[in-house]
């Protein structure tokens, strides 16, 4: 190319002392379009994968309501409905229930948040047994609220790790997965309040927290999320599975929430193991989801949905495991058996065993509903002993007939 | 995907102009290429006549989507005019305005710049970040994204202040790279631009550059006319003034790239 060739190229462009090149007019945009072909759509892709992180005013929140683990004990949740105007009612109630079991009438969260003294702490330091205040036992309803106040603390010291994720509705959000950090979140803006200078001088505003927005809540996202934090108990763990059961089988088989009598009784219409099985070849995918390694325990938590009421409510609020609810099902289940008439046999016996199952059982019903944590130990030993004495009325009946 | 930063704490060294012609070499080749420019000034946006909205600043802080970032160059504008030679590259660029100086006081995450162009690890086998001369905490987050670095330097003293100072910088992130199991950010090279032979000045500097830098300092580029004639004509050299020398000098350039990029994998 000549050196003229050269200046007409160079006289064709604008004169940038007058040009403003920062803006594109939108027609121009669309002209230049993204005609890449291959390269277009695989960067379409990667943008379609991408997820950005967005602050979300957490008064625009709302929980999911089928979301697997309850992260207020059930009955404040039943007390309140569940939504971002009333957390800090929840919050106001569930600590005065707290003051009143411990018989503490400044019980504080304040201190917990900001890491400085607390009796929780004063314990801690004292390595000398006989010196060390008697240590005490945390109600369920305590440990639950003090699991809270821990993440909200870990949260002002150190930050939100993992953003929540939610998806858009037109008036509000709902939570995929995230709803204790959500509630960390409200305490913290209940506490400190928006323009909180945080531990390490940064200043942060609570009422905003960041989040993914994802399209519609995917349960297996879920499972994955709370599977790799390890923080589901039994029950929760049930409805987990139960919800990908629903996911796998189609949600227009099932009813909603809002039509069953119950929270439980939505997770209980996959607890017929035969009639929702799981579909071929999602075994595996299953047992990934949920974290466990044998169908086994798939069935042992699918079980669970069968639960009492009761039994169901305490389990979840507090925390028992599986096994527990299992032997504590067991026992239920036993002494209910015995009780039922069985066809012609001994009438004297049958009578006398029926008694005594009956007697057994609201015993154990007793003890199960005033169970509370410090008395655990105690309660497994009454039920392992209920289910020997009702196997040998069992044998005894077994006899009788023969 | 190779990350490869353009940087010196100097301004007007000629890494804008590298840059573009590096990325633009590269996608002749036939490589898929972006160029981010990640300087305020704009300049490698308005090197091929593209608007500087939207830009860096929309992709890392307003998580814009690629899609709406990226602005792809028309070849005429970079490529050699007889299409024979081009062997089906494209080079796209991420433009930049006033915002982007802004994007370090948004962002937290050193992390950030890595993790958006990650997501196009698999589509796009070049990236080049043109940077602004002035170090920011975006030049951390570029720091931690970079496989390579080239500098630019002329033959002079406040040049090879900002090279000294921009060495110094990358060393301080070698730690933090190894607590990430990132590999050691690579020298790719040093390249003495507007080099005037027949000075004295110019001469003993390049001997100091190479006693400093031995094999790493690249075969300088003569100061030129033409380079300024392509800045005005938001065109390449190749492009431009195909059979020129200063064309075959940027061959070069793009030939030591490539032969450095093969040594480093």
């Amino acid at each position: 190319m000549s050196s003229r060739e050269r200046r007409r190229k160079i006289q064709d462009e604008e004169n940038l002392l007058f040009a403003n090149p920062n803006t594109l007019d939108p027609k121009t945009a669309d002209a230049i379009g993204f005609g890449l072909g291959e390269l277009g759509l695989e960067i379409a892709a990667a943008d379609n994968e991408f997820q950005p992180i967005e602050a979300v005013s957490i008064h625009e929140i709302h929980p999911n309501s089928i979301q697997p683990r309850y992260s207020i004990p059930h009955d404040l949740a039943d007390i309140f409905a569940f939504n971002p105007k009333n957390v800090v009612d929840i919050f106001e109630r569930w600590i005065i229930e707290v003051q009143l079991e411990k018989g503490q009438k400044d019980y504080d969260i304040l201190n917990y948040l900001l890491g400085t003294a607390t009796d929780r702490g004063e314990r801690a330091e004292t390595d000398d047994r006989d010196t060390a205040p008697a240590a005490h036992v945390a109600s369920s309803k305590e440990l639950a609220l003090m699991k809270l106040i821990d993440l909200a603390a870990s949260i002002r010291r150190d930050g939100l790790s993992n953003p929540i994720s939610l998806v858009q509705h037109d008036s509000h959000y709902e939570i995929e997965t995230g709803e204790r950090r959500w509630l960390a979140y409200h305490i913290l803006y209940w506490k400190f309040g928006d323009g909180d200078k945080r531990p390490d001088g940064s200043v942060v505003n609570w009422s905003r927290i960041p989040a993914r927005i994802v399209t519609q809540v995917d349960v297996w996202r879920q499972a994955s999320e709370n599977n790799a934090r390890d923080n589901l108990n039994a029950i929760s763990r049930a409805r987990q599975l139960a919800l990908l059961l629903m996911d796998l089988h189609g949600w227009h088989n099932f009813s909603k929430l809002d039509r069953c009598d119950n929270e439980q009784a939505f997770y209980a219409q996959v607890a017929d193991g035969s009639a929702w099985r799981i579909p071929r070849g999602q075994g595996e995918r299953l047992l990934n989801a949920m974290g466990l390694s044998d169908a086994g325990q798939l069935r042992q938590y699918r079980a669970l949905l069968r639960l009492p009421g009761e039994l169901w409510r305490k389990g979840d609020d507090e925390d028992l495991s599986e096994g527990e609810l299992r032997k504590m099902r067991a026992a239920l289940d036993s002494v209910t058996r015995v009780t039922l008439p069985k066809g012609k046999r001994k009438k004297d016996t049958i009578t006398r065993l029926a008694a005594d199952a009956t007697q057994w059982r609201n015993r154990l019903r007793k003890e199960i509903n005033s169970v509370d944590v410090n008395r655990r130990p105690k309660i497994r030993k009454l039920i392992e002993a209920e289910i020997r004495q009702l196997l040998r009325l069992m044998a005894d009946i077994d006899e009788s007939d023969s | 995907m190779k990350i490869v930063t353009l940087l010196n704490e100097k301004g007007g060294v000629g890494k804008t102009t590298l840059a573009t012609h590096l990325a633009a070499g590269l996608a002749i080749r036939g490589k898929r290429v972006i160029l981010v420019d990640a300087d305020p000034q704009g300049h490698a946006t308005i090197a091929f006549g593209l608007s500087k909205e939207p830009g860096f600043y929309d992709l890392i802080v307003r998580n814009a989507p690629f899609q709406k970032v990226l602005r792809p160059v028309a070849p005429e504008r970079f490529n050699v005019p007889d299409e024979a030679n081009s062997t089906g590259g494209q080079l796209l660029v991420v433009p930049s305005n006033i915002e982007t100086r802004s994007i370090a006081g948004n962002i937290s995450d050193a992390f950030t710049v890595l993790k958006r162009f990650n997501q196009l690890r698999s589509a796009i086998d070049f990236v080049f970040f043109d940077t602004s001369p002035t170090p920011s905490l975006l030049h951390s987050s570029i720091y931690m994204a970079t496989d390579g670095i080239i500098y630019p330097t002329k033959c002079e003293a406040w040049s090879f202040d900002g090279l000294r100072e921009s060495l110094t910088h990358k060393d301080q992130f070698s730690p933090i790279r190894q607590q990430y199991n990132l590999n050691d950010i690579k020298v790719l090279g040093v390249v003495p631009t507007m080099y005037r032979g027949r000075t004295l000045e110019h001469q003993d500097n390049l001997r100091r550059l190479q006693d400093t830098f031995g094999s790493l300092v690249w075969k300088p580029l003569p100061v030129r006319t033409i380079w300024t004639e392509v800045a005005s004509a938001r065109r390449t050299v190749f492009s431009l003034a195909p059979g020129s020398s200063t064309a075959e000098d940027a061959w070069h350039l793009v030939e030591q790239l490539e032969e450095r990029m093969y040594e480093q994998s």
